[in-house]
Order: structure tokens, then sequence, then C-alpha cells
């Protein structure tokens, strides 16, 4: 279960490890809006470049980002087997009953292979090159404005940098609790729903139970270090925006803007 | 000590977030594609229950932001959809608090049955609202996926419908056992 996210950080000192993760989140972001605005073949000709670009730069191995595609493999399968299989064309290369295999069917299926593999490569990128608790502080001085309209942009950050320090913590207690109650015999992957369901009760309430432990303890300790929220707390980790990061987003907009028009 | 009690409201709603979060992780496929069981929304479910609808949702917010960035990368399509898909439809999870008054005053009571009641109500609001939110994220932005000439409405019911429904039985089942056997974990430690 581990392996599925937090081996995901690559460690490194390559160009893209060392770009501020406000800037890689915002990139991230126009990426996005990009990805659904362009309509033309040589548009994701160009973000594909960028996309090549950021893994050569990074210089993580393909392998790592082939390993991103695995657990989105099924819902891209199944999205752009319905495109390719039921969208109606006037130049139909096969057909089987309600089955056909268009033109434009496969066009479209292609067009939609490509949006999720750009996103994905995208957003894998920037999680193997920038560390967790970094990528939360970039979400942290990105919501800021949200002060603005009381959102408790502070508590949010705190809540977040908690939950990620603790979610492999949980994994292994899950794991853990999981093996024991096979020991006993439960069965967690076959049967009905309802089986399955009454198989969970085992699982959640020791979790649960230790997960308002490990709360207990760690708030008394966070009072007993003096921890105060709000206004004029200071930083461990302190961002720091470079000339580099200004140079890489102008770079990033301009091809934005080329792709776009 | 209203501080260090604020505080304690903010861990536990991270730790729950956690552990929502790693749940997702333990393999629960169904054998259809496009029907899957949340299991995360169990201890939001509690938490939500213990805390109240207002950090059940910031709970919920905090889950909908790793699950985003952990696991979501396929499901960004643009951000109106990732904000309604993310923060917006795991934030009004938490409103399954929403009965939380009334199942830790039957609790207290002794009334099981009622506080049973209660809690599967919260469930079913949270549940609702959160299917809901992906029912028009799916009818609004996923629908250009659908097959031509399928209604992107029914497209959505089809692959949203089936989740909800499984979730749902998944909720009553769990919260109906949840209370009956260990009441104290909605209400240990709550000042």
């Amino acid at each position: 279960m581990d392996k599925m996210i937090f081996g995901r950080y690559y460690p490194g000192g390559s160009f893209i490890h060392r770009l501020d993760p406000r800037l890689k989140l915002i990139i991230n972001i126009i990426f996005i809006v990009l990805i659904f605005l362009i309509k033309h073949w040589y548009d994701y000709l160009i973000l594909g470049g960028v996309v090549l670009a950021g893994v050569l730069l990074s210089g993580v191995s393909l392998r790592f980002f082939l390993r991103g595609l695995r657990p989105m493999l099924w819902l891209i399968l199944f999205t752009v087997g319905l495109q390719l299989f039921f969208t109606s064309g006037q130049h139909v290369y096969w057909q089987w009953g309600v089955l056909s295999i268009s033109q434009e069917g496969l066009i479209n299926a292609t067009y939609i292979a490509l949006r999720f593999l750009l996103i994905i490569f995208m957003s894998t990128l920037l999680t193997l090159t920038t560390q967790p608790l970094a990528i939360a502080d970039g979400m942290e001085y990105l919501m800021r404005p949200l002060k603005v309209v009381h959102f408790p942009v502070n508590d949010v950050a705190l809540m977040l940098s908690i939950a990620l320090r603790f979610v492999p913590k949980l994994m292994d207690e899950t794991t853990k609790i999981m093996n024991a109650q096979r020991a006993r015999g439960v069965d967690f992957n076959n049967g009905s729903l309802i089986k399955r369901v009454k198989a969970l009760i085992p699982l959640l309430i020791p979790l649960m139970m230790s997960s308002l432990d490990i709360a207990t303890d760690l708030t008394t300790a966070m009072i007993s270090r003096g921890y105060r929220d709000g206004e004029g707390r200071t930083r461990y980790r302190i961002l720091k925006w470079r000339r580099q990061d200004t140079w890489t987003l102008v770079t990033f907009v301009i091809i934005a803007i080329v792709a776009v028009l | 000590m209203q501080r260090e009690n604020q505080l304690r409201v903010l861990v536990e709603g991270a730790i729950f977030a956690g552990l929502a979060m790693a749940l997702e992780y333990v393999p629960h496929d169904l054998g259809v594609s496009s029907v899957q069981l949340s299991y995360g929304l169990i201890p939001l479910g509690v938490y939500s229950l213990r805390r109240g609808p207002v950090p059940g949702m910031l709970a919920g917010l905090v889950w909908g932001l790793l699950d985003m960035w952990l696991r979501g990368s396929g499901s960004l399509l643009n951000p109106v959809q990732i904000i309604l898909e993310y923060p917006v439809a795991f934030g009004v999870v938490g409103l399954i608090g929403i009965t939380a008054p009334y199942v830790r005053q039957h609790l207290r009571a002794g009334n099981i049955k009622q506080a049973v009641a209660g809690a599967v109500s919260g469930f079913i609001i949270g549940d609702f609202l959160k299917y809901l939110c992906h029912y028009f994220a799916g009818v609004f932005f996923w629908g250009s996926y659908a097959p031509k000439g399928q209604s992107a409405w029914l497209y959505s019911l089809i692959i949203n419908g089936g989740s909800f429904i499984a979730n749902l039985i998944m909720g009553v089942i769990v919260f109906a056992l949840l209370v009956r056997v260990t009441p104290q974990l909605f209400t240990r430690n709550l000042e």
C-alpha cells in the first residue's frame, strides 16, 4: 500500500526540483486550464513538448511517470473505449451491432487519451519533484486571498500538514490490523457487498480508537511546546521565490499564449 | 482551555482526514469499474458526528485536497470541475454532522435506536450531497466524454448512481453497527 503514494517524491537536485513549489502549483493549474481550451493537434504537440522538457529536466526516470499512470489506467481505458466504439461518424471503418469505429471516434479517443496522459504526467512531475510538506506550504500561500472571506487558511494548512505527516503511519496501522484480522480468518476481498462491509468493522474500530489516541497525544505535545496559531507565528520552512522561478513562469505563460492563439 | 479545545478539534480532524485518505488505498474493487466504495466516508462521518458539521466540513475539505493531490491526477479536467469534485464534494460530507447533537443526546440517554437513526440519517445526507456534486460534475464536465448520442444526464447517473447506492448500503450497515458496538467512539474525549 505504501508504495502507492509517499514513495512518489523522488529526491534530487535538478532544475525542476529546485523550483518554488508555488510556481509548480501555478503552472499545474494553468496547464489544466490550457488542456481544456486547446482544440488542435499542434496545440497538443506544444503542450506535449512542455511536459517532455519537464520530464527530461527533472532527471527522473520515465518509469516513475508511467507508474503514476497505473492507478488511472482502467478509467482511461474505459473512457477512451467508450469514445472509440460508441462515437458515430460519417467515415466508418468497422461495425458490429451497436459498436463501430469511425474516423471521428478515433480522433475523439486520441484527444481524450492525450488529455489524460498530459495531465497525469504534469501532476506526477509536481509530486515527484516536490516534497509533500513543500506542496502543503505552497497551497497555504496560494489560499491566502481566501482570508478576505474569513476562510480559515491557517487551520486548513495546519490540518493538511498533520494529515500528510500521518497518512503513511495510518496506512501502516491499517495494513497491520488487516493482517491481524486476516490471520483470524477475515476476508476483505471476497464475498457480497454486505459481507465485505461487515468485515470492515473489526478494522475500523481499532483504527479509529487509535486515531483518537494519536490526536490526544499530538495536541498535548503541541500545547506543551507552546504552539500558537494565527498572525505572528514563526515558520521552520520558508519559501523563497528566485529569479529562475520568474523566468520559468514567464516562459510558460508565453508558451501558453502561443498554444491558445 | 478554549484554545486547547480548538486545537484538539483541528488535530483530531487532521488525523481523521488522514485516516480517510489511508483507507482509500485499501482494495475495494466491487467488480464493476464504475462503482466504487469510499471507505474514507466512515471516519469522516464519525468525526463529523463527534464534532459537528463545521469542523466536519473542514476535515472533509482537507481529505478532498489530499485525494485530489495524491490520487486525482487523471480526474482533473478544469478548475471549476476540480473545485466541485474535490474541496466541495468532500467538504459537504462533513454535513453528516448535522445530526451530531441529536446522536450525542440520545447516546447519553442510552436511546441506542434513536442514536442509530440519527447517525444513519446524517450519513445519508452527507453521502447524497457528495454524489450530487459528482453527478453535476458528470453532467457538465464529464458529459463531453460520454458516447455521442447518449445523454450526459443519464451517463452521469449510471456512473455516480451505482457508487452512491453502494456507499449508502455500506454507511447504513457500518453506522448501525458502530453506534451499537462502540458508542464511546462518538462521545470519548470530547472535552
